[in-house]
């Protein structure tokens, strides 16, 4: 039996306070630590990932401009009554960064996972804005939804003239009153997600982007009969003079583009007015909904392109690094888009979600 | 065995002791809090400068590039001045976008439409670069941690500057 005497007990009372002190101690020292290195790693990476998402965002405009070159003019969608938005998968990819790729300075020796999607809305498949708002018969074939969004939103006074252009952009205000529509639509999968087409997402919601085309004016405005969705289509041979559309089905039914000379047109035949649409099967304007993930962190861009412009003159080449005092920290982006092809990207717009 | 009670003398040297190291814990506890705000510091002001880097990018990326190639129009305004130190970004439907740093209040600023709206607070530096020639446009911001007592501890000084490249 252990004897304990006066002396001894308070020597122990003593140490078990000093241990309890620099237990204290040394776990408050040490959570510290760990939370600013937590802390500061969490930032690192998060600016890491915004990095990769805008060279990604430049990296984009590669396919893009391949499949504008090579794919655009042969788009032909079939015509299930569910889908209502002329929307293709250009991009459904994922795969790890090699941490080589990364620049020194934003390393933290991880290999980033990166998931890019790009899926290709047509302008001409949809209805004209400018139609969409006034007393068009072409925007019977909306959902009831998105026209009360319309209608709701307040543009500027200049929109839709050449020098406001109409942008998705302009219904970010109105949009919080109207819970039951989205203004951008969302990514279509494709590759290894890709499903069939027309199997629709239930929860998915009527975008204004999928349905009214921003980008869609002159006179007389065109309607791609290849990739317009049933009620559009409708409506446009209605306008156009063109009753019967049998023709248009059975041909986008066999992926095969419908006969247009055949086709009454009333816009090319003199009796054009600026609301009877052009049929057309092929598109010079697309717009691009592009979703990069990068380690989780979310990025989407709504960018717009159109075909027939001359070909600018390229970049200059990249200049010497800068000196504004902090050369050590400088980091270059490369977000110069590619100038050589005969699609432009004529307006981009970030996506909030 | 029944407990023998305390003396009073133990009684108060238990209540002493106690007061001595709940102050104590009290005290280290209020320190670590500091000395927590102070290592974060850095984190806190890089996660601000990037978001600010993040803006003038997205600023940078979005807009109408249509209109400049306009035939017979008279020739654009440039979509990025620098007029006094003040950034000028024409974004969508000709909107401009100011960054601005306010000497006075050390308050870096992006006025939108007329709206001015505070981006950073302690900017002790905000310097913009356009090269016309190279299409790069350089951005340096030196800020200052507010958040710390400068009387206890030195403020840490923090600088981001990025290049970047107009995409247009």
């Amino acid at each position: 039996m252990v004897n304990l005497t006066r002396p001894d007990s308070a020597r122990r009372g003593v140490a078990l306070l000093i241990v309890l002190a620099v237990l204290m101690i040394t776990l408050t020292a040490t959570s510290i630590i760990m939370s600013a290195a937590a802390n500061a790693s969490a930032s690192r990476r998060l600016a890491q990932a915004d990095h990769i998402a805008i060279d990604l965002l430049a990296a984009a405009e590669e396919p893009i401009q391949w499949w504008l070159k090579n794919e655009s003019d042969k788009v032909i969608l079939p015509l299930p009554p569910t889908v209502l938005e002329p929307a293709v998968a250009v991009l459904d990819d994922s795969f790890t960064l090699a941490a080589r790729l990364i620049d020194d300075d934003e390393a933290s020796g991880e290999s980033p996972v990166v998931q890019i999607t790009i899926t290709a809305f047509d302008q001409r498949g949809m209805v004209p804005m400018q139609l969409a708002r006034s007393g068009s018969p072409l925007r019977l074939s909306l959902p009831t939804e998105v026209l009360q969004l319309l209608d709701a939103a307040d543009l500027p006074p200049a929109s839709g003239t050449l020098d406001v252009q109409l942008g998705l952009d302009l219904f970010s205000r109105a949009i919080d009153d109207y819970p039951d529509v989205a203004i951008f639509p969302s990514a279509v999968a494709g590759g290894a997600n890709r499903r069939p087409f027309g199997a629709q997402d239930a929860a998915r919601l009527p975008a204004l982007g999928g349905l009214v085309a921003t980008h869609n004016r002159g006179t007389p405005v065109r309607i791609n009969i290849c990739t317009a969705p049933m009620p559009l289509v409708e409506a446009a041979c209605r306008l156009a003079g063109r009753g019967d559309i049998d023709q248009i089905v059975a041909a986008r039914t066999a992926g095969k583009r419908p006969d247009v000379p055949q086709l009454f047109d009333r816009a090319q035949s003199g009796e054009a007015a600026s609301s009877i649409p052009s049929i057309v099967t092929t598109t010079d304007c697309w717009s691009f909904r592009i979703d990069l993930t990068v380690n989780g962190l979310k990025q989407s861009w709504w960018s717009t392109y159109t075909r027939g412009r001359p070909p600018a003159p390229l970049p200059a080449p990249r200049p010497p690094t800068p000196t504004l005092g902090h050369p050590s920290q400088i980091r270059t982006r490369a977000i110069t888009p590619r100038k050589d092809h005969d699609w432009t990207c004529v307006q981009r717009l970030a996506i909030d979600e | 065995m029944r407990f023998r009670g305390l003396t009073m003398i133990e009684t108060l040297l238990a209540i002493a002791l106690l007061t001595l190291i709940v102050s104590a814990a009290a005290s280290w506890t209020a320190m670590a809090g500091r000395l927590a705000t102070i290592s974060a510091a850095p984190a806190r002001q890089e996660t601000l400068l990037d978001a600010v880097c993040a803006l003038i990018q997205r600023d940078l990326l979005t807009g109408d590039f249509e209109v400049e190639g306009r035939r017979g129009a008279p020739p654009p305004t440039p979509r990025v001045q620098v007029n006094d130190g003040v950034l000028e970004i024409r974004g969508r439907a000709n909107a401009i976008h100011r960054y601005h740093l306010d000497r006075t209040t050390r308050v870096l600023q992006r006025t939108d439409s007329g709206t001015p709206r505070v981006l950073l607070h302690g900017v002790d530096e905000f310097i913009v670069t356009l090269d016309d020639d190279n299409r790069t446009l350089d951005v340096a911001i030196e800020m200052r941690d507010e958040s710390i007592d400068a009387a206890q501890a030195k403020p840490a000084t923090r600088t981001a500057t990025r290049r970047f490249n107009l995409p247009w």
